[in-house]
C-alpha cells in the first residue's frame, strides 16, 4: 500500500511540474486586439483569401499547420480555443476537412459565424461505381475562387459592417488579380500539343474543365486511396496512347505513387500543387496562391508542350 | 474542452475495466483487432448506404464472437487469432473499398475520431455506453472473474462459462466500435492495456488492480489533456504518452532489488 | 445401508469414433473414499468431466443425489480440484482470498453481496487448509503445495458433499503430499465428505482409500483395495508388471 501511495505522490508531483512547465512555455491564444476581429480558417486558401479581404481589420488564424494535409489534421485543444475566440470560422466542407465539420457542428448555438464554403457551390459529383463523392477542390479554378472571395467578403461584412467599404475594395482588388490569373492561364494553355494530364489524386477537375484539359487521376478523390494494379496498368496504357511524357505529383502527399507509375511507363515527374496547404519552404520563399498557381501553369506548359511560353 | 474532459473521463473509466479482463486472457491486441473489423463494417455501410456506425458495431460483435469460438476449438493460439482477424479484416475492407470504386472521404472519419472534436451528441453516446458496460461488469463481476481465471473451473461451479466469455468480448466490441469514432482507436486501444499492465506491476489482487488501473488511466487523461492544451499537441497521443510515462515510473517503483 | 450419492449405469462415451468409456456401472456411497486409478488415456479424466457435467455421455445414465445428471444443477454440492494446478497462469493478478471466495460466490445471482456467513465459511476453510496467512498473496507467487491447498480451499468453500480431485499431487513435493493425504483423511472422517481421488499412486490408494475403481476404458476392478488390486488386474490395466507400475507412480512424485 505504501508503494502505491508513494507512486501516486511522485506521479502527481511530476504531472504537476509537467503541466506548469507546459503552461509557462505555451503560446498565447490569439488575443483580440481592439478594432480587430479574429477569423479562423480550416486550411490555406481560405486563410489567404480572408487575409486579402480583411486587411488590417482582421487577424486570420489558419488551423491546419504548414506542411500538413488538411484532410489528415487532428486539431489540438489550443486550436479549438483559437476557433472559439474567433468571430468567423471558415471551412471547406464536403469531406475535405472532416475535423472542421465536427468542430462546426459543435459551434451551433454560439455567436461565431460558421461558413461551409462548398455549401454555396454546385459541386461536381465524382461518380465511381456504387458511391458518389462530391469534389471539394473549387479553389483551384480562379473563376470559382472569385466566388469564394465574395462569400468570404459577405461573411466579414455581416460580422463587421463598419468596415464594409474596406472589405469591398479589398475583395474587388483581389478578384481583379484572380480574373487576370484566369486570363493568363487561358492564354498560356492554348495552342498546346497535348491536352491530357496525369495527376496523383483527383484535385484538378474544376481547373481542367475550365481550361479544356483532360485530367486522369491515378487514385481517386482522396490522397489516401490505394489504386489497384489494374488501375496503374490503365494509367500507363493511357500515357502511351496519348503520348503523355509527364506525371504530376503534389508537394504535401508522398510522391511514391507518381514515381512508381513514371518509372514503369518511362515518364518524368513534375509538380502540380493543389494548394491544400503550403510547406514551410514555400512560405519562406514567399509563395502564395497567385504565385503557386503561376508555377503550376509553367509546369503544365512544359508537360503539354505549349507554344505561348 | 469540458466535453473533451467528460468524454475522456468516461473512456478512462471504461477502457481499463474491460481491458483488465482482456489483458489477463492474452487479448491485449483486441481493441486494434476490433477497430479493423469495424472498418469492414464501415465500408459495407458506406457501400450499401446503411448506417455505417451500426454495421461497424454489428461487424465487431460478430468478429468478437468468432474470435471466442475459434479460441474454444484450440486450433489456433489466442494471439494468432487476433492477428488473423486484424490483417484479415483490413484486407476485406480494402477489397470492398476498391470494388466499390474508391475511398469515400468519409470512411476515414469513422476511424480517426479525436477527443478535441467531441460533439454534444458524442458525449451523450460515450457516457451512456460507459454506463452500460460498467454496470454489466459490476453485475456479473464474480462470474467474469472466475471465467477469466479458469473457464473449466467456472463450468464445474455450474457457470455458463461460454456465455460470459462471449459477453465480455461483445462488451469490448461495443466499446471499441463506438468510441473509436469519437476519441480515436489509438486512445481506446492504449487505455485498455497500458494502465492495466501498469497496475499489475504493483502485484495486487484482481479488484485492487482494476481500481488502480482506473486511477492511472484517469490521471493519464487529465494530465494528458492539460499538457496537450498548453503545449498545443495532439490530445490523444499526449494522453497515451503520459500513460506510458506512468508505466515506466511503475517499473522503477517495482524494481526487484 | 449408507445412501448412494452417485449411481452410474451402463455409461458409454465415444470421442472421435473411439470408445473412451465402455459400459461402466458403479455407485458411490456417502462418506466413501474412492481411489480411481488407470493408465493415462484410460478415461479417468473423462469420467470426472462427465460427473462434473462438463461432458455429455454418449449413452447410459448418471444419477447424482437422486437426480439425473441431465437436470442436476446444484454443482455447489460438488467440489472439484483440477489437475492443472501446477500450470495455473502464474501472472494472473488475483489474491488467494479472491480465488477462494470465487468458489463460493461466483455462481450467485447478480448484485449478490458477500454475507457474514460467506466470510465465516471462507475463513474456516482457509484455516483448515492452513492458508490463512497467505490470504493477500498473489496466486502466482505461491509454491506448488501452497497453490494446491488454495484450490482445495476453493473447492471446500461451497460446503460440498463430494470432493473430486484429479491428480492433485502432480508437481508437489513428497512432504507436502504426505500432509495433504492426512488432511484429506480428516475431511473424510470428521466432516463426512465423500472423496473421489484420481491418481497413479497405488500405495496411496491401498493405504487411504476405502474403495478402488480401476479404469482402462472398461471397469477393470472395483471394490476393497486390499482385495481388488491383485497382480492380474494391474497386468490387465497397464499391460506390464507391478515393478514397472511402481516406477511409473514414482515419476509423479
Amino acid at each position: 500500500m505504501k508503494k502505491i501511495v508513494s507512486f501516486f505522490i511522485v506521479a502527481l508531483v511530476l504531472s504537476f511540474l509537467l503541466v506548469i512547465f507546459a503552461a509557462s512555455k505555451s503560446k498565447p491564444v490569439p488575443k483580440v486586439e481592439s478594432g480587430k476581429i479574429i477569423v479562423a480558417t480550416s486550411f490555406y486558401p481560405l486563410a489567404e483569401f480572408a487575409k486579402r479581404i480583411g486587411g488590417d481589420y482582421v487577424d486570420v488564424v489558419n488551423i491546419t499547420p504548414a506542411g500538413v494535409e488538411a484532410h489528415d489534421y487532428e486539431p489540438t485543444p489550443r486550436d479549438i480555443t483559437s476557433i472559439r475566440v474567433s468571430k468567423i470560422f471558415l471551412y471547406q466542407g464536403a469531406g475535405f476537412d472532416p475535423w472542421a465539420e465536427r468542430v462546426a457542428q459543435d459551434l451551433i448555438g454560439t455567436d461565431i459565424k460558421v461558413m461551409n464554403i462548398t455549401n454555396q457551390f454546385d459541386l461536381r459529383s465524382i461518380a465511381s461505381d456504387g458511391t458518389s463523392a462530391k469534389d471539394p477542390h473549387v479553389w483551384l479554378d480562379p473563376v470559382l475562387a472569385q466566388k469564394e472571395v465574395k462569400i468570404i467578403r459577405d461573411a466579414l461584412i455581416s460580422v463587421f459592417p463598419q468596415h464594409s467599404d474596406t472589405f469591398n475594395q479589398n475583395a474587388d482588388a483581389f478578384n481583379v488579380k484572380l480574373a487576370e490569373l484566369d486570363v493568363f492561364i487561358g492564354k498560356s494553355l492554348t495552342g498546346c500539343a497535348l491536352s491530357d494530364i496525369i495527376v496523383s489524386h483527383q484535385a484538378f477537375s474544376y481547373f481542367s474543365s475550365r481550361y479544356g484539359i483532360n485530367e486522369t487521376a491515378i487514385s481517386g478523390i482522396s490522397p489516401e486511396e490505394e489504386p489497384s494494379a489494374q488501375r496503374l496498368g490503365e494509367v500507363a496504357q493511357l500515357a502511351k496512347e496519348k503520348n503523355i511524357k509527364t506525371i504530376f505529383f503534389e508537394t504535401l502527399a508522398s510522391p511514391k505513387l507518381a514515381e512508381t507509375v513514371a518509372r514503369e511507363a518511362g515518364l518524368t515527374t513534375s509538380v502540380l500543387n493543389p494548394l491544400e496547404g503550403l510547406t514551410l519552404e514555400e512560405i519562406r520563399a514567399g509563395k502564395d496562391y497567385l504565385s503557386v498557381m503561376t508555377d503550376n501553369v509553367h509546369n503544365l506548359q512544359q508537360a503539354l508542350q505549349c507554344q505561348n511560353k | 474542452m469540458i466535453r473533451a474532459f467528460i468524454a475522456g473521463i468516461a473512456v478512462a473509466l471504461v477502457a481499463p475495466t474491460i481491458g483488465m479482463f482482456l489483458v489477463v486472457r492474452r487479448y491485449s491486441l483486441m481493441a486494434d483487432t476490433l477497430a479493423h473489423v469495424s472498418l469492414v463494417g464501415v465500408a459495407i455501410g458506406l457501400v450499401t448506404k446503411i448506417q455505417p456506425v451500426l454495421i461497424a458495431i454489428i461487424a465487431a460483435i460478430i468478429a468478437a464472437i468468432g474470435i471466442e469460438k475459434l479460441r474454444g476449438t484450440k486450433r489456433v493460439f489466442g494471439e494468432s487469432i487476433l492477428a488473423l482477424f486484424l490483417s484479415g479484416s483490413l484486407a476485406i475492407a480494402s477489397v470492398i473499398i476498391s470494388a466499390a470504386g474508391g475511398f469515400n472521404m468519409s470512411l476515414l472519419n469513422f476511424l480517426f475520431g479525436s477527443i478535441t472534436t467531441v460533439t454534444q451528441s458524442d458525449v451523450f453516446i460515450i457516457v451512456a455506453m460507459s454506463l452500460v458496460v460498467l454496470v454489466t461488469i459490476f453485475v456479473f463481476f464474480n462470474k467474469f472473474f472466475l471465467v477469466s481465471f479458469d473457464e473449466e473451473l467456472a463450468r464445474t461451479d455450474g457457470i455458463r462459462a461460454k456465455f460470459y466469455s462471449t459477453l465480455l468480448v461483445v462488451l469490448a466490441a461495443i466499446t471499441v466500435a463506438l468510441s473509436m469514432r469519437i476519441v480515436g482507436v489509438l486512445l481506446i486501444g492504449a487505455l485498455m492495456v497500458i494502465p492495466v499492465i501498469t497496475a499489475i506491476q504493483f502485484s495486487r489482487g484482481f479488484r485492487a488492480t482494476i481500481l488502480l488501473s482506473i486511477a492511472i488511466s484517469l490521471m493519464s487523461v487529465v494530465v494528458g489533456l492539460f499538457t496537450s492544451y498548453y503545449f498545443s499537441l495532439a490530445s490523444g497521443g499526449t494522453i497515451v504518452v503520459v500513460a506510458l510515462l506512468l508505466f515506466l515510473l511503475s517499473i522503477v517503483f517495482n524494481k526487484k532489488s | 445401508m449408507p445412501e448412494q450419492i452417485i449411481k452410474v449405469q451402463k455409461l458409454n462415451f465415444q470421442y472421435l469414433g473411439e470408445q473412451v468409456l465402455r459400459n461402466l456401472s458403479f455407485s458411490v456411497d456417502a462418506g466413501e473414499y474412492l481411489g480411481i486409478i488407470g493408465p493415462n488415456g484410460g478415461g479417468k479424466t473423462t469420467l470426472v468431466k462427465i460427473l462434473l457435467g462438463l461432458q455429455k455421455p454418449t449413452s447410459g445414465e448418471v444419477v447424482m443425489f437422486d437426480e439425473s445428471l441431465e437436470t442436476f444443477h446444484d454443482f455447489n454440492r460438488l467440489g472439484y480440484v483440477p489437475q492443472r494446478i501446477s500450470h495455473t497462469d502464474s501472472g494472473f493478478p488475483a489474491t488467494v482470498n479472491e480465488i477462494v471466495f470465487s468458489g463460493r460466490t461466483a455462481d450467485k445471482y447478480p448484485f449478490y453481496r458477500v454475507t457474514a456467513e460467506d466470510k465465516r465459511v471462507v475463513d474456516e476453510v482457509m484455516k483448515v487448509t492452513e492458508i490463512s496467512g497467505l490470504s493477500h498473496r498473489l496466486i502466482g507467487n505461491l509454491s506448488g503445495g501452497e497453490r494446491q491447498r488454495v484450490f482445495i480451499a476453493r473447492a471446500l468453500a461451497s460446503d460440498p458433499e463430494i470432493l473430486i480431485l484429479d491428480e492433485p499431487t502432480v508437481g508437489v513435493d513428497a512432504l507436502a503430499q504426505k500432509q495433504f493425504y492426512s488432511f484429506l483423511k480428516v475431511l473424510n472422517k470428521t466432516k463426512g465428505i465423500t472423496i473421489l481421488f484420481i491418481t497413479h499412486d497405488l500405495e496411496m490408494i491401498a493405504r487411504e482409500a476405502t474403495k478402488v475403481l480401476c479404469l482402462n476404458h472398461n471397469l477393470v476392478c472395483y471394490g476393497d483395495p486390499s482385495k481388488a488390486l491383485d497382480d492380474k488386474v494391474l497386468l490387465d490395466m497397464y499391460q506390464t508388471d507391478m515393478k514397472h507400475v511402481h516406477e511409473h507412480s514414482h515419476e509423479n512424485i
